[in-house]
């Protein structure tokens, strides 16, 4: 019932904009639940309710935005006018005025809750959860000192509408489950985390146990105590799909989004040219609908498009507005994305992944005298260069093709193009794992991304002083 | 308007302790903003918003439970106490759960200028267009990215229910770029310049655009070169790395945790004399500043680092209670979540010599502009990707250099500083920055 009165105030104010006027009215409630324990003690557990509507308007070329939570008829029209009034102030000054690409109307309501919906679940069972994890992480080891549990989920009811006939309403949800383990020895201090986010339900406890993040976390920050160093240099490595994920979104991704390529990043020019090996296939897409990246329609009402970006080694496309798609010539991707209602759209990438290769994975390791086995990549950056650096805590040596012990503080460099110009393999096990946290771009988004085990060349540093 | 949302938040302090609450609070903002935004060198975007919503902390049996809601409806602000309630129900108890007592708040004197609300959204769309005008007529070379021009009025209220019952309001115009300059196929790195300022009067857009367009000239052009180890000069914008370790490290939550390298060490010597880092969230006409916290609890002067020796660590209630002592009135964050701790106006003492005295001291090393990396908060140790690093030979500034990697530690490094310069650079915001040029020896530099 209430979900029919907020469409009837969205169309009102569809039906209501003067002649000439494009106009996008989103509904979004975002409901954020947050439970965090460090050492045994409970940090928080919260509910936030963000809920309110935005209206993003195009007159004489100037985009215009305003946004409400008071949701009745004269609110929303006051908004609309609002948007309207600030795009005017705007239209004069536009050097080239912004132009939008065609699309065709989405119309449908699409759910991802997963198997078994978060609501099936109380705050009690969370807290629950949450505390008794700790107490895991806190009893593994003597040597275990400090830890870390969040648990933060995002519960999305978002309705897109706009004056070119897109009616469409998603309802998903988006937990992320984090376990951090915080070893001492002999004045030595050594954290490690693991993390897991997905679009979906309760059903991230069974794909990513807990007792088994915890062991993981556990153990791998024990032996990191007393980890040597990575021999700094260009070295043969191999890539964890999750470290696929992120030199995809970090240093390729973002050098496509075509605001970035229209202000010059490295992507710009290179349409049909050669910019990796021919075993890469780059995709964006929203498709996946159990990863964080899941978009049935962007907040501009477009039909996200599979996207293929880089196609056996040659550029293929960049991630698109309606704008940019119009500036270039070509169709909208449906990449633009809002985070909350709040927030007017922007170009962010949704599932970014290398398409899997033939290699069976162990195959990937033969033959490598000696090498790195990226397996869980920490926070990295990128530049407009292209030119990447990625922390990797977990990653380990490989001698004469085995997997050896675990070495730390290792940061991984390159220029992105040119690492992904040195891939010779690319395995068949592809998969989506790097769901968890957020992409900022002046917003945060959730995005995912992945792809098969993959080996390349890159300029691994790790030869750190302090302790 | 500050005075109208103590009046909606008050009258449920009743109503909460009627439904059994032993301690409640209430925290209402209201924001709002104009803002225009830029991307691909020309104007994109005028946005006119309003944020307004409570956020509930109550206490009940020692248990505590947090709710939010994003409007100022009544009913809706009573679904989320009972939320509150419901999770406080589930909830452990703690002992040091209980909420600040009522104490003598001033006002901050010149957070809020009047003039802000005749800022109309035209007067927004010609700051941007100056800023943008401004910063392209330097160089044709520049490319701006992003940015934007934007307004904020704040309006805070919180009540509690031992009487702490206090509002306030600031007033922003804040303004950024991000870009960086392309040359043919040359293209350098990017950087950004933000700046904030309370007061109509004070906004400078020269002087943005003017250290924007510095930054990412100079990075083109860029050279490779062969590992060395030497000394470095952090410019305050890559210096925040080494004093935001601190900062972390000196948060009562991350010592109680076991996540802190400063556990254990008040009163050690952690860095060279010359460093003295305090937070100030009560000077006047800076945007960090407000006339109390996320708590309700006023704002006073910490000293964390005085003279090389750890003073000071920062509390809000629940954490100092723990420890029986008093908050430090670093309770930050917004009503969308339960406080946590954060810093005003952080100011690092300035040296004596100035950068241009420091830099001919050098016989090889490198000015680093910014540094992309992710520090370990524990151990110290980083290993980041120099941006914008500038090579230093005999004393004068040569070549911008490209793909080289700073290695080092930073709790070390804090004992290797030989110089911070006169100079210290504002980054002023919420929180606002005061930093200088440091210079450090010992830094690995690998290419």
């Amino acid at each position: 019932m209430v979900f029919f009165l907020l469409k009837d105030l969205l169309q009102t104010v569809i039906d209501k904009r003067p002649d000439g006027v494009h106009v996008e009215a989103r509904y979004h409630q975002r409901k954020k639940i947050e439970v965090r324990s460090d050492k045994g003690k409970l940090q928080k557990a919260i509910v936030d309710d963000f809920a309110g509507i935005g209206i993003r308007v195009l007159v004489d070329g100037a985009w215009g935005f305003a946004s409400t939570s008071k949701l009745d008829k004269s609110t929303v029209k006051g908004t609309l006018n609002d948007a309207i009034a600030a795009a005017r102030n705007l239209a004069p000054s536009m050097k080239e005025k912004i132009e939008l690409a065609p699309i065709k109307p989405v119309i449908g309501v699409f759910k991802s809750l997963g198997k078994d919906p978060l609501a099936n679940h109380s705050i009690e069972e969370r807290v629950k959860l949450v505390a008794d994890t700790d107490q895991k992480v806190l009893k593994a080891d003597e040597k275990i000192k400090g830890s870390l549990i969040f648990l933060r989920e995002y519960h999305n009811h978002r309705i897109v509408m706009n004056s070119d006939g897109s009616n469409a309403e998603v309802f998903d949800s988006k937990p992320d489950f984090y376990v951090q383990a915080i070893a001492h020895d002999a004045g030595k201090m050594m954290p490690f985390m693991v993390a897991r986010g997905l679009c979906g339900g309760w059903e991230i406890f069974e794909i990513s146990p807990p007792e088994k993040m915890v062991e993981t976390a556990v153990t791998t920050a024990i032996k990191l105590l007393d980890a040597p160093l990575a021999k700094g240099g260009k070295h043969t490595v191999v890539m964890d799909p999750k470290v696929v994920g992120i030199i995809s979104h970090e240093a390729i991704g973002h050098t496509v989004e075509s605001d970035f390529v229209m202000s010059g990043s490295a992507a710009k020019g290179t349409i049909g040219k050669k910019v990796a090996s021919e075993l890469v296939t780059m995709v964006d897409t929203g498709e996946q609908d159990y990863a964080s990246g899941w978009l049935p329609v962007d907040d501009a009402g477009v039909k996200p498009q599979k996207t293929v970006i880089i196609e056996k080694g040659i550029m293929k496309s960049f991630l698109h507005s309606r704008f940019s798609a119009h500036y270039f010539g070509v169709e909208p991707t449906g990449n633009e994305r809002a985070f909350e209602y709040n927030h007017e759209p922007l170009i962010r990438m949704r599932n970014t992944y290398l398409e899997p290769g033939d290699f069976k994975k162990e195959e990937l390791f033969e033959g490598i005298k000696f090498g790195y086995y990226l397996v869980s990549p920490g926070g990295g950056q990128a530049d407009s260069t292209a030119e990447f650096m990625f922390t990797m805590p977990e990653t380990y040596e490989i001698k004469n093709g085995e997997i050896g012990g675990l070495v730390k503080n290792v940061t991984v460099t390159g220029n992105a193009y040119e690492v992904l110009k040195s891939v010779d393999a690319i395995a068949k096990d592809w998969r989506l794992e790097m769901g968890n946290g957020h992409c900022g771009k002046w917003q945060p988004a959730k995005v995912d991304g992945g792809g098969g085990t993959t080996r390349a060349i890159a300029l691994v540093s790790g030869s750190v002083g302090g302790k | 308007m500050s005075d109208e949302l103590l009046s909606i938040i008050d009258s449920f302090v009743v109503k909460a302790q009627k439904l059994g609450a032993d301690e409640v609070e209430l925290y209402a903002h209201r924001q709002k903003q104009k803002t225009v935004n830029f991307e691909a060198n020309n104007l994109k975007s005028a946005v006119s918003t309003i944020i307004e919503g409570v956020g509930i902390r109550i206490l009940k049996n020692k248990s505590l439970g947090f709710a939010s809601v994003n409007t100022f409806n009544k009913k809706k602000i009573g679904v989320a106490l009972k939320e509150a309630f419901s999770i406080a129900k589930v909830s452990p108890p703690e002992d040091n759960y209980f909420l600040p007592q009522k104490q003598p708040t001033p006002q901050v004197a010149n957070i809020f200028d009047e003039e802000i609300s005749n800022v109309s959204m035209d007067d927004v769309v010609s700051y941007s267009n100056k800023l943008l005008k401004t910063t392209r007529k330097i160089d044709s070379r520049i490319s701006i990215d992003s940015g934007n021009f934007e307004t904020t009025e704040d309006y805070y209220a919180i009540v509690n229910s031992n009487g702490i019952n206090s509002s306030d309001k600031k007033s922003a115009l804040s303004y950024g770029l991000f870009g960086m300059a392309v040359d043919g196929a040359d293209i350098g790195s990017f950087d950004y310049e933000f700046d904030s300022v309370i007061n109509v009067a004070d906004v400078d857009l020269q002087k943005t655009a003017k250290e924007f367009s510095q930054k990412v000239l100079q990075n083109l052009n860029a050279q490779k070169i062969d590992s060395f180890e030497g000394p470095a000069i952090f410019t305050p914008d890559a210096a925040q790395l080494i004093f935001g370790l601190i900062i972390e490290g000196a948060k009562a939550t991350n010592i109680q945790s076991g996540s802190s390298y400063l556990q254990d060490k008040l009163g050690d010597k952690i860095a060279i004399d010359a460093v003295t880092l305090v937070d100030d969230g009560s000077i006047k006409n800076s945007p960090g500043s407000r006339s109390f916290d996320r708590e309700g609890v006023p704002h006073k002067k910490l000293t964390i680092v005085e003279k090389g020796t750890f003073t000071g660590v920062f509390y809000d209630t629940f954490s100092a209670n723990k420890e029986n002592l008093q908050s430090t009135g670093h309770a930050g964050g917004g009503f969308r979540n339960i406080p946590n701790l954060s810093t005003t106006n952080l100011k690092i003492t300035p040296g004596k010599k100035s950068i241009d005295d420091i830099i001919p001291e050098i016989k090889k090393g490198i000015l680093i502009q910014r540094i992309s990396t992710f520090p370990d908060p524990v151990s110290g140790d980083y290993s980041g990707a120099v941006k914008g690093g500038r090579l230093i030979k005999n004393g004068e500034i040569t070549d911008t250099l490209k793909e080289i990697t700073a290695v080092g530690n930073v709790f070390t490094n804090l004992k290797s500083i030989t110089h911070l310069s006169k100079e210290l650079k504002p980054f002023r915001g919420t929180p606002s920055w005061y930093v200088p040029y440091v210079a450090i020896d010992n830094i690995k530099f690998v290419s």
